[in-house]
Order: structure tokens, then sequence, then C-alpha cells
């Protein structure tokens, strides 16, 4: 009996010890041998890796004024699972939301296969983007009125300007998030910052279980772009071009203010224009930033060239006689508007001569030519932190014509962005220093902590400041009465400038004698230059006659003048416009007066 | 007989039940310290959660105030209000006061005080 007792307990006790031995290997297994791969799954299941986007900086005016950051929206997204009246869901979406209901049931309606024979609801579905804040927290207040649930909102932002088409192709645009055009584009790296990651646990019901949450790197939000440009003179700009633009229909304007001993860029404009919160809106056609993109033959303004060239080799002085050829010099084909025998260099530029100044370039010879209006910065590009520059065209002495110095001289042949021209002037306004377009000022951190600085920077010396002071008394000639700019008069102000107005070829590669490129660029004022402005329209539509650059850039011109002049509180220096004996010009441009 | 007798003489383990209870006791506490740790690190996770929560409101509605405020002050809104002369329907009010920068009451030697009055509808 003690015998069987004893050997059923040991059965039991073995059978036991079995049974443990097999959960243990069991436990041992999933626990050490498949450690890795259990875990992983854990992982998965309840870890998760979520970004935290980092916000972009904003871009500013050079006075602070916002002109383009982000503005919080949301995702809105319905879980079809926890939706019980579709109907009634989308009867309370259809208005903050501005959706017809029966595309908004159609939405709530989609299902998938969960197995062959069942169909469940989605529990992801993305009703509409970028919603306002305020349509979020009404559809919020809506749901918990009317005991429904089903709908998430996740957070965006989108990006906003608040001057809408104005600064349009400085500013830039973004594409899915990412900077496409100007300074969005240039500066996208400072802009965007850098998103951070936070690995966190979420519970059965999908809820973060904050205490779990592990590593984690923050975001580092964007750095802030302040600009050089001030917000007032731009908007003087783009109010006189849309003035200008809306009066002469040309296929495109531009107008550029520029302060020319630091190449800081005050202003710039084109037209046509976008608005850059819906740049898909506008042909591609408009959104190009013509300034830098668009090239034409600078005309006459390119006549300071020459002159300024020979005067720094000391070959001419202003007052050394240029014969003209009593209006046509018949070896080079070559007219003059009017017919002079003899003009003096200072003439030249005065009454913008193409004789005088093909003979200025002749003096100088073919590569002393060539160097100078390289030195000048054409033919290469400006630097400027905008994309999309081209650099003009300047052709190899090697590959010039019989006729290709004299025609040069009178700015054909060659071709320049209106940026350009307007850098090459500010070679006269500042005393013969190159500089760099800036557009850009600073970069400031999200910390408030400047990061970076853009001081101005001089390429190289161009020309004396002897030959520039001779190229301004000219130039100064030019806006007075006598001159062909005298519409470019600003009461009160000394101005220097040179009017161009070029021919465009035709299709049969023929000068056209009906399509011109009408320009005016000068500085104010003269004596101390506040700014260098350039005012150009691609085939402006005037009476036969009436598209010199004079009678159409050159009021223009005026008009931001004066008023910048105004903005900026420059002190007049004169009783009146230059060149006037005692009468003033008030209406000078009386075309634009009273608009 | 001495021994034994030392041993019947103290029947209840006194010392012995005194330690079970506080080894007990210990063993509870610490667990129901544990609970409330716990808890506590849950509630504290939620409350972070909800901080955390409100601080992006308070965020989110600082930069839509912020986008408003600078659509609002864009020289293109106000020109588009200046050409639909939305300032002359604002009518006049008694409160609003103009700088005037050159009536005969400004002084060179001033320069501190300027001039203002009140721009009123009534003479």
């Amino acid at each position: 009996m003690r015998t069987t007792a004893q050997s059923r307990l040991l059965c039991m006790g073995v059978l036991l010890a079995a049974s443990f031995t097999v959960f243990s290997f069991r436990l041992i297994y999933l626990q050490v041998a498949r450690h890795d791969d259990y875990a992983a799954l854990a992982a998965e299941k309840h870890t998760n890796k979520v970004t935290i986007h980092a916000r972009r900086g904003a871009i500013y005016d050079a006075r602070g004024e916002p002109l383009a950051q982000n503005e919080p929206v949301k995702k809105v997204v319905a879980d079809g699972s926890l939706i019980k009246d579709r109907a009634a869901l989308a009867a309370l979406l259809a208005g903050p939301l501005d959706l017809p209901e029966s595309v908004l049931i159609q939405k709530l309606s989609r299902e998938y296969s969960k197995t062959e024979s069942k169909r469940a609801p989605l529990q992801y579905i993305p009703l509409k983007k970028q919603v306002a804040e305020s349509a979020a927290a009404e559809i919020s207040t809506r749901m918990a009125a009317a005991k429904m649930r089903g709908i998430i909102f996740e957070q965006e932002s989108t990006r906003v300007y608040p001057n809408a088409k104005m600064l349009c192709h400085v500013l830039g645009y973004l594409f899915g998030g990412v900077g496409t055009d100007g300074i969005e584009r240039t500066f996208d790296r400072f802009l965007s910052g850098q998103d951070g990651f936070r690995y966190i646990e979420r519970d059965g019901s999908g809820r973060e279980i904050v205490q779990f949450r592990g590593a984690e790197v923050g975001a580092r939000d964007g750095s802030s772009v302040r600009l050089t440009i001030d917000m007032s003179l731009q908007n003087i700009v783009e109010t006189e071009l849309e003035i200008a633009c809306r009066l002469y229909r040309p296929k495109s304007g531009t107008a550029i203010l520029m302060e020319p001993h630091s190449g800081a860029i005050l202003a710039l404009a084109n037209f046509p224009n976008f608005d850059p919160n819906k740049p898909s809106g506008a042909p591609e056609d408009h959104r190009r930033n013509r300034a830098i993109t668009d090239q034409v033959e600078p005309g006459s303004t390119f006549k300071t060239v020459a002159a300024s060239s020979a005067l720094d080799l000391r070959l001419v002085t202003p007052e050394t006689p240029i014969k003209c050829e009593n209006g046509y010099w018949a070896d080079y084909k070559l007219h003059d508007h009017a017919p002079y025998a003899e003009l003096c260099v200072h003439d030249v530029l005065v009454r913008s001569s193409n004789i005088g100044a093909a003979k200025l370039a002749m003096r100088l010879g073919d590569e002393k030519f060539f160097e100078y209006v390289r030195r000048f910065g054409y033919g290469e590009r400006t630097g400027i932190d905008l994309p999309g520059e081209v650099s003009g065209v300047v052709h190899l002495p090697q590959t010039w014509s019989k006729l290709s110095l004299s025609r040069m001289a009178m700015g054909h042949e060659v071709s320049a962005t209106p940026l350009q021209i307007a850098t090459a002037m500010s070679v006269i306004a500042n005393g013969g220093r190159l500089m760099m377009p800036q557009i850009a000022k600073e970069i400031v951190g999200a910390d408030g902590k400047i990061v970076s600085t853009f001081p101005a920077q001089e390429v190289r010396r161009v020309v004396s400041q002897r030959a520039t002071d001779a190229v301004r008394d000219a130039l100064l000639e030019v806006v007075s009465p006598k001159g062909t700019a005298s519409a470019a008069r600003v009461f009160g102000y000394k101005v220097a400038g040179k009017t161009g107005t070029a021919q465009k070829t035709d299709k049969d590669g023929r000068y056209s004698h009906d399509k011109y490129v009408s320009s005016f660029v000068g500085y104010m004022p003269a004596d101390n230059p506040a700014f260098v402005g350039i005012v150009i329209f691609d085939e402006p539509h005037t009476k036969p006659g009436q598209s010199y650059g004079g009678l159409v850039a050159a009021p223009i011109f005026s008009r931001i003048g004066e008023k910048a002049a105004r903005y900026l509180g420059l002190t007049p220096t004169e009783d009146r416009a230059q060149g006037e004996k005692g009468a003033t010009i008030a209406g000078q441009a009386p075309l634009f007066r009273d608009q | 007989m001495r021994a034994n007798r030392r041993r019947h003489a103290n029947i209840v383990p006194i010392a012995s039940l005194a330690t079970g209870v506080l080894l007990a006791l210990f063993v509870c506490g610490a667990g129901i310290y544990c609970v409330w740790c716990k808890n506590r690190l849950h509630s504290i996770g939620n409350e972070i959660k909800g901080l955390e929560r409100r601080l992006v409101e308070l965020r989110s509605q600082n930069e839509v105030a912020k986008t408003k405020i600078a659509r609002l002050s864009s020289k293109a809104t106000l020109n588009e209000r200046r050409s639909s002369n939305f300032f002359a329907k604002l009518g006049k009010f008694d409160d609003i006061l103009t700088w005037e920068s050159n009536t005969s009451a400004a002084r060179a030697d001033d320069e501190d005080v300027r001039p203002v009055r009140n721009r009123s509808a009534r003479p």
C-alpha cells in the first residue's frame, strides 16, 4: 500500500516536473531565444516615432514688416468606424468645410475589404486640408452639441503672404512645403529649420502613454530672413509701375530702387505679377522675375560705359571735341536723331549722340572697350541672392563684325538685365565702385540672435572718381530742359540719369521700327545719391514716335523719385527743379498727376 | 526539563509575529507606494499632455492673430481700403489725435513738445 502511494507520488512528481520543465523551456525560448523578435513586434505595435515639425521662419522687410509667415490650419480627417449617421455628419460639416453634402457623404462612405466577404468603413478618410482654425473650432462645437464622434483634426500650417501680389517676384512661393522661387528658394535651408522626433508608446485605444516617452530630439525652428527691401518704397514703386502699365500696356515693366553705396535693393517690382498665396493660379510667364531673368539691349543708357571708360583712361576730357558727321556716319551706317557737326564728350551724353558714343568707343579699341564693359558688370551675373539670374550677353571681341564696336557703344549687340543696368549706373553714382546687389540684410535665428549678416560687398573698382564726376555732370544735364530726360526732374533735387530707347528685333532678325524697350536709369540727389532707380518698359503702346525712354520711363522715375525723397526725408537742395529758372515743375507729368 | 519548560513558557511567539506583521506591512506599503507612484506618473503624464495641447493651442491662436494683424496692416490691404474710401467712411472721432507738423504753435526751440489737437467734429 505504502509502496503504491509512494510510486503514485513519484509519478505525479515526475509529471509535474516534466510539465514545468516543458513550460520553462517554452518560457526560456520565448523570453531569451526569441526575445529580439517579440520585443520588435511589441515595439512595432505600441511604439511610434513621431515627427516634431519645425516651424518655417518668417521673412521681414528692412523695417520689420512681415512679408511671409505661417498660419496654423487643420487637416480634417474622419474615422469611418466611429460614425453612426453619415448623412447627419455630412450636413453638420458641409457649412464649415464649404463642401457639398453629397461629396461629404461619398467620402464618409468609403470602405475597405477586411476579408473577401466582409467590408469595413475606412478609419482614415481625409476630408479637407488647410481648414482655418476658426472653422475647425466651429466643427468641434457643433459635434459636441450633437454628441457625434469620428472627426479628427491634424495640425498643419500654411504660408501666408500678407501683401499678396506686392514683392511677389522677390519673395517667391512654396510648393509642397519647399521653397520653389525667390527668397523662399534661396534661403530655404535657413527658413525650413530641422524637424525633430520623439519615440512614444500608445495604449490600446491609441492614446500616447506620456510616462513611457522614449528618446526625443526637439525640432529646430527655421530662422527668419530680413530683407533690404523697404515696403514703403516698394509700395511707391509698385503703385507707379501699375499706373504706368495701365496707361502704356507694355508686354512687361520693371522698376528697381537700389542704394548705390551698399548695393542694397530697396524696391524691386515687375509687371505682370502674381499672388504668391495662389501661385498655381498665375501663368508661368507672370511668375518670372524679369529684373534678373529677362535681358534687353540697354540702348543709350550704355553710352555712359564708353564715355566713362575713355575719361578714365584719360583718352579724352569732358571738353574734347568729337566730330559727329552732321547726323550720319556713312562708313558705319550710323544715324543720330539730330544733325550735330561737333559735340564735346560732355554733350555726347547730354544729346545722346550715337556717332559720338561710337567714336569714343573706337578711341578705346576693341579689347579695352570689352574690358570696361565687363568691368561694369555686363556679361556676368551680379550675384544677387535670387534664383534664375542670367548673365546677359557680351560677345568676345574675336567674334565682332566691323560694325560691332559702333553698335555696342550705343547699347546694341549687347544684352543685359535691368538689374545689371541699375548696378552699372550705381558705379557712376558711388564714385566708380561696382557693388554686389544685396537683397538679404540678415538672418535671425528662432531665438532672436543674428545668425548671419550680409555686409556690402565691393566687387571691384571700375573707373576713377574723376571719370564718374565728369559723367555725373553730363547726366545732370541730361535731366534738364535741354537734355533728353527733362521729364525725370524732381522738384527740389538734383537728378542725374540717362534715357534708353532700344529697338527690338523682329522675327527675321532685323531691328523693328515700332517695337521698343524704353528705359530710364538715374539717381538722386546727384551730389550724394540716396538711391539709383531704373524704370524699363518692354514694348509700350504709345503714339508713333513717342516710345522714347525720356517720354515713357522718365516721368515714372520722376514720380517715384518725388515720393521716395519725401518718404526718405531727403533734404531738398534746390528751390526749383534743376535747369528751371524760378519756375517749378509741379505737374511735370500731367498724364499721371491726377490718377 | 529546563529547556522544555522554556519552550512552553511563551505559547504565542510575539517577536516572530511582530516581525512577520512588520514585514507584511512593509511589503504592502511598498506595493501601495509603487501603485501610487505609477498612478501619479500616469496623471502627471496626462497633465503634461494637456499642458502641451494647451501650449499648441495658444501658439496657434498667437500665430493666427499675428497673421491677421499682418494682413490687416499690410500695404496691400491699406491700399485697397484707401481706394475704396474706407477711411472717409469711418467719419470723425473725438479721440483721434493728429500730429500737426506745421502749425504756428510749432517752435524750433521746443522740439520735444509736439503740437497736437483733437480732431473733433464739434466746433
